[in-house]
């Protein structure tokens, strides 16, 4: 894991500054925007996931992990896919707070199709931001038009994870 | 709240950065510092000082451990909406009709960073630049299903490389399929013109 992880950091960092490198080569202000943008990305986001990290890592302490491992483990099957597709809709709120939750999920041995389920009704029902955003700039026809051509999403993906599981394991 | 990431235009972004810094520390991360703190208090009154300390080093390891990656992560974020303008995404979309123009929706909208501040307006100027229904919802729901910077700045760092390999794998079918859907649905858009300021 350790190994695979910081692969990951090499190829971030490799991205990064190819993006930086280009836009140092069009010499106008475009490398001193990014930069001044993407320090004020990580100023916000800094604290909030020095925020996020101790209250996933404390929610997985108090969640009643084997009850909820017991009904959306990866041993749950699709049943748990079906019921974390409806438990998604529960978090209303931004990546801020799904993501920890996820995490805290994740260590209590959530299965991952599960989680996958979970995390798409999340980002397809998110009702914080069909309120706040969608519904008085896109109006309640978009609404309708996207909830009725994506309501199965959540649990097509909790299936979908699955097999790719089986897939890259076997 | 929505996404923790100040999905402004670039031009915005550019006012001093007093207030970054007040955007930063806001009344928001007060509310989460508080439920962080809660919920440790929780933690240590009901399963006692040795597990609120294991649970501590755990997420101070993992911080540590993440903490690079956001770096490079962030600097993504902000470069990708330098390099890629987002004129260049609506005229993609708004010239192409049909299902080309759904797969081209969904590649926008997994490369659109930032939060609804940056993806409803551009859903907008789509609308207004004569994009189908079907490339719309594609659109958007790539951005909220397989964004690549929400994958990037939080799926990435905090779930590890194994979860978001099989997430997002088995997601990116999903807005294409959504955008089909919606394409033969009979429902009738109305959406008004952005507000002028």
């Amino acid at each position: 894991m350790e190994g695979t992880v910081s692969i990951v950091a090499v190829i971030m960092w490799a991205g990064a500054l190819t993006m930086i490198g280009f836009a140092a080569r069009r010499r106008d202000d475009s490398l001193k925007r990014g930069l001044r943008i993407g320090g004020g990305y990580f100023v916000i986001m800094a604290p909030r996931m020095f925020c996020a990290l101790f209250m996933a890592g404390f929610a997985a302490e108090l969640l009643p992990g084997e009850l909820i491992s017991g009904w959306l483990g990866t041993e749950s099957g699709f049943k748990g896919i079906m019921i974390a597709s409806i438990a998604g809709m529960a978090v209303p709120a931004g990546g801020v707070v799904a993501f920890p939750l996820a995490l805290a999920m994740y260590k209590i041995g959530v299965g991952i199709p599960q989680l996958t389920a979970f995390l798409t009704t999340w980002e397809i029902f998110a009702i914080h931001r069909i309120i706040a955003w969608e519904l008085p700039f896109l109006g309640p026809q978009f609404v309708a038009l996207r909830v009725s051509s994506s309501f199965f999403l959540p649990p097509l993906a909790g299936v979908l994870a699955a097999l790719l599981m089986t897939i890259l394991q076997g | 709240m929505t996404d923790p990431i100040p999905a402004d235009k670039t031009d915005k972004a550019q006012t001093k950065e007093v207030s970054v810094w007040r955007r930063a520390f806001d009344t928001s991360l007060l509310a989460f510092a508080m439920l962080a703190c809660g919920s440790g208090a929780a933690v240590y009154w009901l399963h006692g000082g040795e597990t609120y300390r294991q649970s501590i080093d755990d997420s101070w390891h993992l911080f540590q451990f993440i903490f690079p990656r956001v770096g490079a992560a962030v600097l993504i974020a902000a470069f990708l909406q330098i390099l890629v303008p987002r004129e260049i995404v609506s005229r993609l979309i708004g010239e192409k009709a049909g299902i080309s123009s759904i797969f081209i929706a969904t590649i926008a909208g997994i490369f659109t960073p930032g939060g609804p501040l940056t993806s409803f307006p551009i859903v907008i100027a789509l609308y207004a630049s004569g994009a189908n229904k079907g490339a719309l919802v594609a659109y958007l729901s790539a951005w909220a299903m397989v964004g690549a910077q929400r994958i990037l700045v939080w799926e990435l760092p905090l779930m590890g490389p194994d979860f978001t390999l099989i997430r997002v794998g088995s997601s990116l079918i999903l807005p294409i399929l959504a955008g089909i859907i919606a394409l033969y649905l009979p429902i009738r858009l109305k959406i008004a013109d952005p507000p002028e300021v």
